[in-house]
Formats: C-alpha cells, structure tokens, sequence
C-alpha cells in the first residue's frame, strides 16, 4: 500500500458532500470567482503573496477538489487570479494619541522620599559612618538605577544579581568612605589606635554600606517594576517610625530601636522587590519598563558621571540643589518620553530623512527651550510674590537657591541656574535613550563636574556649556535614524 | 592556528574520514530528546554515521541533556558574538550595505513572484552569508546607514521606472505603501533575528539536514554555499503556510504595520524557494506539502513523500497485542485544546451522538492548553449543550508519559480527530498503533496516514462527523476491520522504514553531489578530486 494513496482508499462512507464554504449556486456558476474576491476582499488587500491567499482559501475549505467542480482550477491558480484583482490599497494608519505618561511625575517625590526614609535611619544610629554609608549608596543605586540591563525587564531571574551587586557596591563605596571620614577626622592619639579606628571604621561604613546598598538598590527596583504603592508604603512607614523613635525612644535604647529599624527596611524592602508579580508592559507609558531615569544602557556609567557632577552641584551650592534634581526628576521623564514618542510618530510618516530631520527639531530643541523659560519664569514669579508678600520661610537657603529670596545677592543666577540643571537633565535623559549617544554623556558630565569642582567665577557657567554642548549632541543625534527607534 | 587554517583542517578531516559527518539543523531541540522522537531512530538505525546537532535557538540548548546520547551524536549552540562592531571596514559595510539593498529591492517589487528577482535575492542572501560566516551582522543592521539604505531601496523599488511606464501593466497591484524610517528600522530589526543563522560558523559536514524550510533552511543554504554541503530538507508542514495563517489566527502582532508584514512574510517565500532550489533532495510530510514545495519551486522530481512527516509509530505498541475493546461506548478525544483542535464541532457533533446513543461517553484529554480562553469556551460549550454527564475532561500532566496516552487511547472504542493545526496529529498514529477505530476529518495529510485505516469527514461538517461516530459505536465488526487495517498501516510508520528511507536518501544525495563535484571540477582543469563515491557509503564502518 502506498503512503501516496489517499481519499479513494478511504472506505465507502458516505461522504458529507462538498465542503461547508459558505457559497452558493451551482457548479460552474460563474459567480463563484467573484464570490471568493468578495469574500476574502480584505485579505487580498493584505496579502504578501499569491501563496498567502492560497492557504487562506485551504483553511476556509476550498480545495482543489472543489474548485476544479468549478471548473477554477487548483488552489493556486485561484489565489493567483485574486491575488491580481485590483484592491483599495493599503489602509491609512490612524495613529494614537500621545499622552502624557503622569503617574511618572510621582517618581520625583518618591526618590526624596526614600533618600529621606534612609538618611532618617542612618541619624537614628548615631554614628558618623552611617551618614556616609546612605549617600555611598545612594551614590551606588543611582548608577545602577540608570544602568539599562537593570531597568530594562528586571524578571525574576535578573533581580536577586542586581540586588547582590548593589549589596557588594555599596559595602565597597561604604567603606571607602568610612575610612576617609575616619582619615580626615583623625581623632586617634597614638599610631596603633588610629589603624584600630580606621579598620573598625572601615567594618563599619562596608557593613552599613552594604546594608544601605540592598535597600536602595531594591528601592531602585521597586520603582522600575511600577510597584508604587509597595515603595511609599515600606519607605513612607521607615520614615515615620523612625523619626518618630529618633524623638521618643529612651536614651538607651534609640541606638538598638534604630537598628531594628534598618534591619526591617532592609528585609521589607528586598523582600518586596524580590517577590514575583506582574511587571510593567513594555508598551504602557506610565508603567513602562525603564522605570527608572534613563535606559538602554549597556553601562551605568554616565548615571555616575551626572551623580558626581549633581555631588559636586549640592558642596557648592547646597543640598537644594540636588532636592530640586530628585523632585524634578518624574516630569523630565515624562517629557523625555513624550519627546521621543513625537519622534517615534514622525518617523512612521513616509518622510524623507532631510525631512524628517527638520520636522524633529520641533518636539527635541522646542521642549528644553520651553522647560527653560518656564523654570526661569517660574522662579522669577514666585520670587516677586515671595518678596511682595512677605511670606514666612522665604529666607530658608532653598528657597534663595531656587532665587525665591529676593534680598540675597544673585538670586536670578541662582533662578537661571536653577532652570538650566533641568534643561540638562532633559537632555541627557532623552539623549541616553540612544546608546551611540552615552559614552559621550558620561565625558559631557564628568567635564561639567570638573569645571563645578574648580572655583571659577560663577557655578551655572558649567551648566549653561553643559546645556549648549547637549544641544549640539541632540541635533547630531536626530540626524542618526537609529535615534527615531 | 588561525581561523582559515583551522577551517581548513577540519575540511580535510571530515573528507577523508569515511564514516559520513552529518549536520542536523533544528529549531526544535527538544523534540529531538523524546523518546519516540524521528532522531531517536535515525541515531539508532544509523550507527555507522556521526551526527553533529545545530540548535538555532540559544534558549533552548538547555532541554536538551547530552548525556543520555551515544556518542555518535554531539552537539553545537550559537554562541554570542561580539556585538561592538559599529566599526566595520568600509568595504565589508559597503558589501553588506549593497546585499542589503538587493534584498529589500527585491521583497519590495511589484510582482513578489517573478523569477528573474529570486537569483537575485539568492545572490545577495548568498553575500551575506559571506560577510557572516562567524562575524555579527546585527551591528551593521543596527547602524543609520543601513536603515538609510533600506529606506532608498524600498521606495526606489516602489517607483515605476521610466521604461516600465513604456510596458504593459504591473500584473499585480501594489500593496506596500510608501515606507517611513520607522518602518526601515524595524524591517532591519527583523532582518537581525531572521538572517541570524548567517552569522555562525557552518560546520564541514559531508551532509546537512534541515527540518523546517525557515531558519534550518537558511542555516543550510549557509553550509552549501560557504562549504559546498549538499543537504536534505525535510518538512513535516509547511512553514510558511503556518506563518501566514498564524498571522490571521492569532491576531498576533498588533504594532507590526501591514507594510512590515508583508516585507517579512515575502522574505520568508523568497528564502523557501531558495532553499527548494538549492535541497539536494526533499522530503514532503503530505501530499499538501508536496504540491506547496512544488509551487514554491521545487523539482517534483526531488521530492519524496514521506506521509506522516516527523511521526513514527512505537514499536512496543506495535508489538503488543491489542488490547480488547471496552465494553461502554467509549469516544475518546486526545491533543492541544486550540482554535485548530476544532473541540466545538466534536462537542456538538457529539451532542447528536447521545441522543441516539444515550450511553455513549466522550473522554476529552487535553496534552496542552494554547490558551486560558480555549479552555474557558470548550467548558462553557459543555454546559450550554448539558454534555456534563456524557463528557469528561481532563487536562495531562505535562510530563505525561507514553503509557499514560496508551491507557486513555485503550479506554476507548472510537478515537476521534476533529481538526488539528499539525500536518499530522499525534493522536492518530498512536491510535492506529494500539488498535482502535479512527473518525477523522479530512486535514493535513490526515488522509494519508489514515488511509482505509478510518472514517473521514469535512472539516466542520458536524453531521458527518456524528454520523461516524454513530456508525463506528453501533458496528463492533467495523471497528475491528479498521483496527486491523490501522495496525497494518502503522508498521508503514515504524522506525525500521524510516531509518531505511533515509539511509537510502543520504547514500544517494552524496553520491549524486559527489559525482557533481568531481565533474565540475574535471571541467575546472583539476581532475584530483578529494571525493570519491565510495567515500561516502552507508554502512562501511572503516
């Protein structure tokens, strides 16, 4: 018997006649043809082929057999015969609108909010090295927030590594800066009692490093995996228990009450970022899978780089600065992304690159040129409502910082300084979406974190350069199409 | 030693050892492993040969234990290549850059069938299986000035040049609109992931075999045009036939644009017809398949029709006796709850069924759910049609064994098959090997295996289908006939004709491309041949 054979060795059952195509008339009508076009007008509008006609018009029923009953020939030759049919040509795409993605404004004040829960348990220990430890950390989860293989599908299998390496980052940068502390501090009175100090310092500040590292690390991982309400409730709860033991607790039992305190944010906080659940779709703007501040990054470098120069920013100007970096840090997200949507949706119009090119320019130099007049804006309105009423806090350094405090000299330097750190940030947010562009960030900041470190005249010089050398690198990027991906 | 030399070392091992070096390429690396699986039995059947498997799948290396295998069998995964290598010589990015512009020029033509474009097509995937060959070209894809070039080609081929406004008509209609870069840079995305077989190594073996016409296919043609390694390609189905109907059935990917689809799916026919070109010999998992390969270019004359595709019949179950019938008029129903398994028109088929028959049961059990929703509506379809007391269901346990199957195929008196997206489901061989009546619809190359082995119906046709049923329940003699016909017919599936088939194939696509060689290079001037036919024949161990 030959595996050939098919059909008329079946048995004599009675055959259920034709096949259920959902077609009239009688053999050889010869409005078959035209019944099949209409029938499957939307797949020959859409078909990549003959062939792809012919598979539609086997699963639909229609074999050979039946079609030759039409006198149609095979399936083939059927689906070639529609497939050259005149069609209404390709459908116009109506494209979504772009929204704004908000809940990414939220993202701001919760990093204040952890940084605060962390630097609250640290005071709550009492030790030097503490203090030390939580910015060491903090330093460490910034670069690994902006690190791309973190923030970019965090699954189960790539968090308890990232937390692992925040843990050993954090203890390293920890001690390190215990045993400079330690070194400048220098409170030892003989030579063996100083390396004593400095070893146990370095225990210490790598311990609570480590600790700090962990918790901030998975605070990190919290926020990219959109889990909000598990982040505001865990850091929200360690900030208020522990400013709350820091005033009350007995003198002698705050320091073991603040530990406890630090072991539970540690356990709680990994413990939440550790647990399976759903993840943020990567097509969800609010809970899109960056989740952090910039992604795509094969390096946390430039993230490092920006945390240096924002380091440097807060010893020269204070820590409003950096307050007014973290805080502002949800909406120039969101603007990133909604610049590079207006980018995504211009490239899906059939444009020529030159023209492309032109019509980007819009959405990538318009924004920043409008976050700083607004900022500018902003902050010289408030400055003039704050001095004309005379509102009580207006003195506090950052309000001044912010040039809210009218009386203090330099006050619209500090305004115009003040909008063009966010017009950096910006840039260098949209700017580290392409991964050409962030060997050149990670130059960019590190030089702008020199030129703050230096004592030159005035501090928003640096910024104003670094402001003018990203516009140049964003309109050399849009000339890259790999930047509209 | 360098690259070229190693390559070459290896070249002259492999040619002048006598016991035949075959290159396996496969998507699927676990299917490999089971214990009925077609490799299981080429390895055994086969022990004079060394078989060296190609997994195109980095993911799936895993499920793959390489313990359990003799030692005739190795294995071989993709590694990853460096990918920083943005700065590619000029001229090997202008090289690819050109191959580049072939093949988009030639997806975005007019007429997607013409076959003055498939040598080119063929050429410049032949290019770039030449600028691969161990080095990334995800880098040069990824780059601004290959999207740009993608983008020139494409709306270069969709303007009608100056003479062909002189000609006749287009013969089809355009159906690719103008393209934007987004659509120029997912295009070379996707180019990143299809042309990936490009990028390794091939390894010199005297012959390769490809399963599936897509990615092993392209792997494949990597071997014969970089080592000269004549292959054999054989296909359970067609794969191009399930990509443009996933297309429909899954309403999958809802962000690829109309234009990006129709580029990918006119890649995919291209490099079929490529592959068909250039197979040594193919082998055609049904009669459908053949007459798909045929379209698609193939040589009739090349093709072997081997009904059944990858199945092969156990030869345990085959060598027990069958087990009596039981008493209950017992239907029962086996595979992957899915669109394609067509549950709804068994249900109410067998809805017909009980009324005449109110004894009869229906055992469903599901191998695999594709999906919740599937599940969710056959349940649903169970209780509207108040089939609750005369159906059962039950979902296997994945790790199910073969003896678990025997037993649920030996419950019954009828096995029924109401539609599947494989060529050839599993269910029908194993209930043909253990003896039981089938009722069938007319699908894939069900009708082959059956044959006079079942009852067959129109896909749909629910009244056919319970008439069958009927008939089958109600005519005890009937079914032994057909039980005994199917196990007659399942012996045509065994590991034995299967092992021979293909050891008669591979004994003679190497002859065939060996004596190919040695005359073109006697036409070359150089008549020192490195093969020699007897080089190459199954079974002298040396």
């Amino acid at each position: 018997m030959s595996l050939g054979q098919r059909r008329n060795d079946t048995l004599d059952a009675p055959l259920p006649g034709p096949p259920p195509a959902p077609l009239s008339g009688p053999p050889t009508s010869p409005g078959v043809p035209r019944q099949l076009a209409r029938q499957l007008r939307l797949e020959r509008r859409q078909a990549a082929d003959p062939e792809e006609l012919a598979a539609r018009l086997e699963e639909s029923g229609h074999t050979d057999d039946w079609l030759r009953e039409h006198d149609l020939g095979d399936v083939f030759e059927v689906a070639a015969r529609l497939y050259a049919l005149k069609t209404g040509g390709p459908r116009p795409v109506v494209a979504a609108p772009i929204k704004l993605p908000w809940r990414r404004l939220w993202r701001g004040p919760m990093l204040v909010l952890i940084g605060l829960a962390a630097l609250s348990s640290a005071r709550g220990l009492g030790v030097p090295e503490a203090e030390a430890a939580v910015c060491a950390a903090a330093a460490v989860a910034w670069g690994l927030l902006t690190w791309g293989p973190l923030t970019w599908g965090p699954g189960a299998g790539q968090r308890w590594p990232r937390l692992r390496l925040g843990a050993v980052l954090g203890a390293l940068a920890g001690a390190l800066t215990a045993l400079g502390l330690a070194a400048s501090l220098g409170a030892a009175s003989t030579p063996h009692s100083e390396t004593v100090e400095l070893w146990r310092s370095a225990g210490l500040g790598a311990l609570l490093g480590g600790l700090y590292g962990l918790t901030l690390t998975a605070a990190g991982l919290l926020l990219a995996l959109g889990r909000w309400r598990v982040a505001a409730l865990v850091f929200g709860s360690a900030l208020l228990i522990g400013e709350g033991l820091r005033r009350s607790a007995p003198d002698g039992w705050s320091a073991a009450l603040a530990v406890a305190v630090l072991l539970g944010l540690v356990v709680t906080a990994v413990g939440a970022a550790g647990r399976p659940g759903a993840e943020p779709s990567p097509t969800d703007p609010d809970g899109d899978r960056s989740g952090a501040v910039w992604t795509g990054a094969s390096r946390p470098g430039d993230g490092w780089a920006s945390g240096l120069a924002l380091a440097v920013l807060t010893w020269r100007v204070g820590a409003a600065a950096l307050l007014w970096a973290l805080l502002s840090l949800g909406l120039l997200e969101a603007l990133a992304w909604w610049m590079q949507a207006h980018l995504r949706r211009l490239a899906g119009q059939p444009h020529a690159p030159a023209r492309l090119l032109r019509a980007a320019r819009w959405p990538v130099l318009g924004v920043p040129a409008a976050l700083l007049v607004a900022v500018a804006a902003g902050s010289a309105a408030a400055q003039l409502g704050w001095t004309s009423l005379g509102w009580p806090g207006s003195g506090w350094t950052g309000f001044e910082w912010f040039g809210l405090g009218g009386a203090a000299p330099g006050a619209l330097g500090r305004a115009c300084g003040g909008a063009l750190l966010s017009v950096a940030l910006l840039q260098s947010t949209w700017l580290a979406r392409h991964p050409r562009q962030r060997p050149r960030l990670t130059r960019l900041w590190l030089l702008c974190a020199g030129l703050l470190a230096a004592p030159l005249a005035s501090w928003w010089l640096p910024l104003l350069l670094l402001v003018l050398t990203l516009t140049l690198l964003s309109d050399d990027a849009l000339s890259d199409l790999t930047t509209y991906r | 030693m360098t690259p070229v030399l190693a390559a070459a070392a290896r070249r002259w091992v492999v040619q002048t050892a006598s016991r035949p070096y075959l290159a396996i390429y496969t998507e699927a690396l676990a299917e490999l492993s089971g214990e009925d699986s077609w490799f299981r039995a080429l390895v055994g059947g086969l022990p004079e040969s060394r078989f060296q498997i190609e997994g195109l799948d980095p993911a799936a290396a895993g499920r793959l234990g390489t313990a359990q295998w003799p030692s005739t069998v190795s294995f071989s995964v993709p590694l990853p290549l460096p990918a920083a290598d943005r700065r590619a010589a000029g001229a090997r990015r202008e090289r690819f850059e050109t191959a580049l512009a072939d093949l988009v020029t030639v997806l975005a033509a007019p007429d997607p069938v013409s076959e003055a474009s498939g040598s080119t097509f063929e050429a410049a995937l032949a290019a770039l299986s030449n600028l691969g060959n161990g080095r990334p070209l995800s880098p040069l894809l990824q780059s601004d000035s290959a999207a740009r070039r993608v983008l020139d080609a494409w709306r270069g081929a969709l303007q009608p040049a100056a003479d062909a406004l002189l000609d006749a008509p287009r013969p089809y209609p355009s159906r690719l609109s103008e393209p934007g870069v987004t659509e120029a840079l997912a295009l070379c995305g996707w180019l990143c992931r299809a042309l990936r077989p490009l990028e390794a190594q091939p390894p010199a073996a005297n012959l390769a075999h490809a399963v599936g016409g897509g990615a092993p296919g392209l792997a494949a043609l990597h071997g014969w045009w970089r080592n000269a390694t004549p292959f054999v390609l054989s296909e359970p189905q067609i794969a191009l036939r399930e990509h443009y109907l996933k297309e429909d059935r899954l309403k999958s990917n809802r962000a690829e644009t109309a234009n990006i689809r129709i580029m990918r799916l006119r890649f995919e026919r291209r490099l079929a017809h490529t592959v068909y070109r250039r197979a040594s010999a193919l082998i055609a998992g049904s009669e459908r398949v053949r007459r798909w390969q045929v379209q698609l270019g193939a040589s009739p004359a090349q093709i072997t029709l081997r009904s059944g595709g990858l199945r092969l019949s156990r030869p345990d179950w085959l060598s027990q006796p069958v087990f009596p019938e039981p008493t209950g008029a017992v239907v029962v129903w086996c595979g992957e709850v899915g669109p394609g398994a067509n549950l709804e028109t068994l249900l109410r088929a067998f809805d017909l069924v009980r009324r005449r028959r109110p004894e009869a049961r229906l055992r469903l059990c599901a191998q695999a759910v594709g999906h919740a929703d599937d599940l969710a509506r056959c349940q649903a379809l169970i209780v509207s049609l108040r089939l609750g007391s005369c159906v059962a269901f039950e979902v296997l346990p994945s790790d199910h064994s073969a003896a678990d199957r025997a037993e649920i195929y030996r419950s019954a008196q009828v096995v029924v098959l109401s539609g599947s997206t494989e060529e050839v489901p599993a269910a029908l061989l194993d209930a043909m090997t253990l003896g039981r009546a089938v009722a069938a619809v007319r699908v894939g190359g069900v009708p082959d295996v059956l044959g006079a082995a079942g009852l067959l119906s129109a896909p749909n046709d629910l009244l056919a289908l319970a008439r069958h049923l009927l008939r089958l329940l109600g005519d005890a003699a009937l079914r032994r006939q057909l039980a005994e016909v199917g196990r007659q017919r399942a012996a045509l599936f065994s590991a034995d004709a299967w092992v021979q088939l293909h050891r008669q194939l591979y004994a003679r696509v190497l002859t065939e491309e060996t004596l190919k060689n040695e005359a073109v290079r006697a036409d070359a001037g150089n008549p020192v041949g490195e093969f020699s036919p007897g080089d190459f024949e199954f079974g002298d161990e040396p």
